[in-house]
This record gives C-alpha cells, sequence and structure tokens, in this order.
C-alpha cells in the first residue's frame, strides 16, 4: 500500500482526508498485530525526543503518550503546568522556543486554548501533535475510538453512530465528528439542547432530543462525561434531570443488545451510564484505552519517524 | 503671516451633497475666502494647484483608543496621531480607558496639559459613565463636564446593571453630554472570542451572539424613548442591529449609530485560521451581517462610520487565540476602505462617506460642522482617487500591529492633511 501520510503534525481530524486517517489506523492495526513485546524495527523511534507538554490536567491522554513513546524506544520528558514556566508568567510561545532549544523532536500538547496546537505549529519547526485543545480538537481520541469501532464494526460506512451527552464543550466530539463523517458513517447527536446545538446539523449530522429515537438501530453509541463542575445550573438542571432524561438504564432507555458502549472517561457512573452497562459485553472502553497506546505509538511514528514509509 | 491658496480642487461639500469646484484662501487658520479670488495671494502665500484633486473637511473618529500617557509601548499619541493624519482624520474622540481610567477630572486636566499641546492630530475626551467603567457606581459627570470631555461612554464595556444605565443615561443627559454605548450583553457571552455561529461551534470557541449585541441595542432603544435622551450606539456589529435602529429612528426614537469601517469589510472568516489578528470587538461576524451594515449606511440609518482603533503590540496578539485581546487598528484604513465599500454599491460614495466619516459625526458630538466655507476651521486633507495606497502591517517598535490584514491596495490616496491650515501631514510636495 502506498504510504499517503506526508504530515508531520497531527493538529486535527478536520484536516485529514480519509486515506490518511485508513493509513494511521491501518499502521496502528500493524503495530497491534506485532505484538507488545516485539516492536517491529521499521517503527522504532530511538534517539528521538518527545516532550509531553500537558498544560491542563490528564492522566489517560498524558499516559497513553508516555508508554506510546516508551514502546517505541523514544525518550520521552512530561511536562505538567504546575512545574513549567508559565506559572512564572512565559508565554506558550516562549516555552514551547525553549523546549524546542532543548533539542525536541515533538511537542505533545494538552492546552485549554482552542486553537493552541495550531498556533505553536505555526511559531516553531518540530512537529506538535494535539492532545487537546480547548473544545476544538482531540485527534488522538477520536482516532482511537474509530480504530476501536473499526475492529468491532468493519468499515463505518453506513453504520449509525450515535455521540450522546455535552457535544458544546467537547473535543472528543468534534473530533469524532470530522473523522465519522469522512469515513462514511452516520452520526447522530444526541443530549440536552443546550448542550447540543441545532445549528450542528449543517455539519451533516443529525440531532435530535429523544433518546429513545437517537439510539434506536445504532450501531454504537459514544457517551461523552457531562462536565458538571461547571455546567450544572446553566446548561442543565442537575445531574438527576440529566440522568433521567439521558442516562443509559438498564431499566429503562437503554440500547440493544448488538448496540456498541463508548466513553472516552473518566465515567460519572450513574449519571451518563448504569455501571451494568457500563461493565457489559457490549461495552468497548476498556478496549479504547488499550487501543489507546496503539493508535499513539501510530500517531508518533508517522510524525516523528524520519523514514515513516511503513510497509503495510 | 503665511496663508494658503487651493487652486482648482474639488471641495466635498457634505452638508449640501454636494461637489464643488473652487478655490480656498486659508488665513489664521481658517477659510478666510471661498472663489476665484487671487486678489489675497501675495509673496508669503503659497499656492497649491490641485488640478481636480478632491478638498475633504477633515475626518472626525468616533471611537478610538489612545493608550498614553503611561502605556507607550502600546501606542505613543504620537503614533496615533501619525496614524490618524494618514488616513485623513482631523479630529478623534479618545475613549476614557487612557492609562488611567478618565473618570476623575484630575486625569483629564493632566491628559490636557501633558499630551494635548503638541501639533498633533485634535483628541476630543470621553469620560468614564461609571467609575472606572465597571457599571456600579456613576462617575462625577459635571465634574468631567468642567474638565473638558465632550462625550461619556464605558466603551469598550457597557453597564450591564440595567439601573445604572439608565440613571447614568438619565444624569447624562442633564449635562447635555452625548451618551455612547457599545452594546454588549456579557452574561450572553461570557469567555467569548468570536462571533456565535457554525464557524465558533467548528472551531470550539466560546461564542458572542448577536442577541448578546441586540438586546442591549434595544435597552438603549428603550431608555431613550422613556428619557428622552440622546443615545449613541457605537460599533454596532449585528444585522438584527441595523434592523432594530432602523425601526427605532422611524419611531423617532432619539438614538443614533456608528460602524467601524473593519466590520464593513471583514467577516469572521479569520477565524477558521485562528487568526487573532482578526480578533475585533465587536466581533466580525457573518456576510449576511456585513450585507445588512452596508445596507444601513446606505439608507442612513447607520450614521457614521468610526475606525475603532485600539492598538495592540506583536506580543499580545501572539497568544493562543482565545488568549489575544479583542481589537483592530483602523485609522489609516477607514476611509480608503469605506471608499471602496460605498464605491462599490453606488456612484457617488465620496460625499456619503465624507457624511459618515466628518459631518455626522460632528453633529453627534456637538461640535463645529467642519464644511469648508468662509470662517471655518481649515482642517482637510487631500484627495487624489486616481492614485492608489498600499497599507502594510507594521510589527515592530512602539506602534500598534494589529490591522486585521497583513497588506493591502485601496484605491485613492490621502495627499496632504491640514490642521487649523497647517500641514501636519505631507504625503508629497508635488501635485
Amino acid at each position: 500500500m502506498k504510504n499517503s501520510w506526508n504530515k508531520r503534525s497531527l493538529i486535527g481530524i478536520k484536516d485529514l482526508s480519509a486515506s490518511e486517517i485508513n493509513f494511521l489506523l491501518d499502521t496502528a492495526q500493524k503495530l497491534k498485530e506485532s505484538g507488545k513485546s516485539k516492536i517491529d524495527s521499521q517503527f522504532s523511534l530511538k534517539g528521538k525526543r518527545i516532550v509531553n507538554l500537558f498544560l491542563e490536567p490528564s492522566t489517560r491522554t498524558r499516559i497513553a503518550f508516555e508508554v506510546a513513546a516508551k514502546s517505541l524506544d523514544a525518550d520521552i520528558i512530561s511536562i505538567a503546568e504546575k512545574s513549567s514556566s508559565l506559572t512564572k508568567g512565559e508565554s506558550l510561545r516562549d516555552t514551547a522556543c525553549n523546549i524546542q532549544a532543548l533539542g525536541a523532536d515533538a511537542i505533545v500538547l494538552r492546552h485549554s486554548s482552542p486553537g493552541s496546537a495550531h498556533f505553536l505549529s505555526k511559531m516553531i519547526d518540530v512537529p506538535i501533535i494535539n492532545a487537546g485543545d480547548g473544545a476544538h480538537e482531540h485527534p488522538s481520541q477520536a482516532l482511537l475510538d474509530i480504530f476501536t469501532l473499526r475492529e468491532k464494526l468493519g468499515n463505518l460506512k453506513g453504520k449509525k453512530i450515535t455521540i450522546l451527552g455535552d457535544i458544546l464543550f467537547s473535543r472528543v466530539a468534534r473530533s469524532n465528528i470530522w473523522g465519522m463523517l469522512k469515513l462514511g458513517a452516520e452520526v447522530t447527536l444526541s443530549g440536552p439542547s443546550t448542550l447540543v446545538p441545532q445549528k450542528m446539523e449543517e455539519l451533516g449530522v443529525t440531532v435530535s432530543y429523544d433518546l429513545e429515537k437517537a439510539i434506536d438501530e445504532a450501531d454504537a453509541i459514544m457517551l461523552l462525561r457531562i462536565q458538571h463542575e461547571r455546567q450544572t445550573q446553566t446548561h442543565f438542571p442537575s445531574l438527576e434531570e440529566y440522568s433521567r432524561m439521558f442516562g443509559l438504564r438498564k431499566n429503562g432507555c437503554k440500547p440493544s443488545a448488538k448496540t456498541l458502549i463508548l466513553h472516552p472517561g473518566p465515567i460519572n457512573r450513574g449519571v451518563e451510564i448504569d455501571t451494568s452497562l457500563a461493565d457489559s459485553e457490549n461495552s468497548v472502553i476498556i478496549d479504547q484505552v488499550s487501543n489507546g497506546v496503539i493508535v499513539r505509538m501510530a500517531i508518533l511514528h508517522l510524525c516523528c519517524a524520519e523514514n515513516n514509509q511503513v510497509i503495510l | 503671516m503665511k496663508s494658503l491658496y487651493l487652486k482648482d480642487g474639488i471641495v466635498v461639500d457634505p452638508a449640501n451633497s454636494k461637489l464643488d469646484k473652487k478655490n480656498l484662501f486659508i488665513k489664521n487658520g481658517r477659510i478666510d475666502d471661498v472663489g476665484s479670488n487671487e486678489e489675497n495671494v501675495n509673496n508669503d502665500t503659497e499656492i497649491i494647484s490641485l488640478k481636480g484633486k478632491y478638498i475633504v473637511p477633515g475626518l472626525i473618529d468616533l471611537r478610538c483608543h489612545v493608550k498614553q500617557p503611561g502605556i507607550n509601548f502600546k501606542e505613543s499619541i504620537d503614533a496615533v496621531s501619525k496614524k490618524a493624519l494618514s488616513g485623513g482624520f482631523t479630529s478623534v474622540l479618545a475613549m476614557p480607558s487612557l492609562s488611567s481610567m478618565a473618570d476623575n477630572p484630575e486625569t483629564l486636566n493632566y491628559v490636557r496639559e501633558t499630551v494635548l499641546q503638541k501639533k498633533h492630530v485634535k483628541i476630543y475626551l470621553s469620560g468614564c459613565l461609571t467609575l472606572n467603567s465597571r457599571g456600579e457606581h456613576l462617575a462625577p459627570l459635571g465634574s468631567l463636564k468642567e474638565a473638558g470631555i465632550v462625550a461619556v461612554t464605558d466603551s469598550p464595556n457597557s453597564p450591564q446593571n440595567n439601573q445604572i444605565y439608565c440613571k447614568a443615561v438619565e444624569y447624562a443627559s442633564m449635562f447635555n453630554l452625548p451618551i455612547f454605548d457599545l452594546p454588549r450583553d456579557l452574561s450572553l457571552s461570557p469567555d467569548a472570542s468570536a462571533h456565535e455561529s457554525l464557524m465558533s461551534l467548528k472551531m470550539g470557541l466560546k461564542g458572542y451572539p448577536r442577541m448578546a449585541e441586540e438586546l442591549f441595542v434595544q435597552r438603549a432603544i428603550m431608555v431613550s424613548k422613556y428619557t428622552k435622551a440622546r443615545i449613541h450606539l457605537t460599533s454596532i456589529s449585528s444585522g438584527g442591529s441595523v434592523e432594530l435602529i432602523r425601526k427605532a429612528k422611524e419611531d423617532n426614537i432619539d438614538i443614533t449609530c456608528d460602524v467601524t469601517s473593519n466590520h464593513l469589510f471583514n467577516t469572521e472568516s479569520g477565524v477558521e485560521e485562528f487568526d487573532s489578528f482578526s480578533k475585533a470587538l465587536p466581533p466580525f461576524r457573518e456576510e449576511e451581517d456585513r450585507q445588512k451594515l452596508i445596507e444601513g449606511i446606505l439608507d442612513n440609518t447607520i450614521d457614521a462610520i468610526s475606525s475603532g482603533h485600539q492598538p495592540f503590540n506583536i506580543d499580545d496578539k501572539n497568544q493562543e487565540y482565545d488568549k489575544a485581546p479583542m481589537g483592530t487598528l483602523g485609522l489609516e484604513n477607514a476611509f480608503l476602505q469605506s471608499i471602496a465599500i460605498v464605491n462599490e454599491n453606488h456612484g457617488l460614495g465620496l460625499i456619503k462617506v465624507v457624511q459618515k466619516m466628518s459631518y455626522n459625526p460632528s453633529r453627534i458630538l456637538g461640535i463645529n460642522n467642519n464644511t469648508l466655507n468662509k470662517n471655518d476651521v481649515a482642517d482637510f486633507f487631500i484627495y487624489d482617487p486616481n492614485d492608489n495606497t498600499t497599507i502594510t502591517r507594521a510589527i515592530q517598535g512602539n506602534e500598534g500591529c494589529n490591522l486585521p490584514f497583513k497588506e493591502k491596495v485601496f484605491n485613492g490616496k490621502i495627499l496632504n492633511t491640514y490642521i487649523k491650515g497647517d500641514c501636519l501631514y505631507k504625503y508629497r510636495n508635488d501635485f
């Protein structure tokens, strides 16, 4: 297969073509097949320095990138906001320039400002991998979600996928919408109208505030975490009400027996979903986490390796 | 005493909506004589032959943010003045957010004594409507008027509390001070950094909805209706605001408004690239808004075009999009940009633009109309429609860098700008 990857940075799924997405996922598939113990030497990033610049709290994503880098024999350094000079008033641009000068070969950036990864990629020369920029994009999450879906459902073309919850403030939702649409899936968004703007239909998705209809015949449901710490009162009244209206219940509104359940974590058990459903056979939440490492290995390889002509 | 004789120019007369081919004789800073009378010319007279170029009454800017004294690195008054004069402005209304807020007579006196003595663009001062423009406590408007302000405003803020707003308007109208209001309901746009639209949704940016502006436009209309006070809405950006104001004017409510030239020219498209230079206050909106703003100019719903000049330096703008400040420069480009917009749609654009940028602003501020008649102050500039002008973003030095574009070529050229008969900006000597 021809190499169809010529990007050095990964800023968002919106900028990728379907063939680029598939190429990246095929690369991840190859890595997965090569097994945990013995990584094919063509993927090695030995001698590369990768900096995890995480300026917003994160456990899963940061650790997944660390594990991914180490699995490829790269050196990885993680910097958190509290230990960075940004707390001393240094600008993001200056911090990144310094990190570049210290010899970084790639920066993995998590930041609360939409567009921060794009901004940084214009300012410095090293590849930037967006690990979440405000409510804009979270491409590695969407790629691992789509990777997981592809594993279970095969080709996404014509598959019905429902994204449920806080769409408005979610970068995960945005990246997934771009990716799923590019691969031909039929995407439905559902949740409270204050968190799921009707206007999003203009992107080519369906918006439905009727949960039963929204999940009817869905091949997969992607739940998003309700960020109750900042939205209760203004965007919905209470977690109880949310749970009653939009929670997946064992005894109530629940997906069909065939429907896959995804969640990027962390889960509010009993709010977005009943524990028994989250832990059911249809739940691929844990697969998402382990696939997260594989997909991030593929991302690091494609963005950092001098020779990323993977033989697939 | 040196005098000036301008020969064979075309004088733009915004009061009577006409163009007059006539000569002007200028002495002691005023128009001394109008017509073809050459008797006044003597050895001390500088004679300029204009050969069909236009003599345009000096422009008056209704929204200009001036930072000196104190914050020199933003943009000094010298730099503001240079930009203003090169853009045909002879007067600007400084917003009260000087380095310290103009909410007390002492600050105003200090500014007048230290800064306004120099030979540069005329700076009219406005005062805060509420202390520190916080919207909580009325500013001493009477004392501020004694200290020389010509308008009151909390721009770029607007009092969020309706009671304070109503009382401030009533109180200001007692002193016959025009109230400038930049309508923004902040409760509907917390932390917003872009126009609320499909675009802001796509980019994950918090949006500033049209409704946040239109609610406050409606508030101003209501308050003006009930208090009979005149309110000037500055820098409207939403198409809906134009419609509300059009209706209010039909109902004889005493409302006027302006739009910045940048809002007549730009849409939200820069958001797609997270371009912080196109982050304006209020934000650029969609093409339908832009079209309605232009309609508002053409049917005179919108009274004036301002520059909205708000300088920031490169470090301010070189930040993450949501952290970079909102605001654009506009003094250099406002006139030529407006000409381009109005000409695009109509033939006699020049007169219209001069009405919007000189004649109407003087009436809104209640200062002397400048129509280049005998005994008027000689504030004007020479305009050549047959040349063109390249305006480029400067990214170095102690001046604002935040033009919304990197470089643009405009039709037309501002040649010389005169204040009280003195040439303070000279593009070139030969005509």
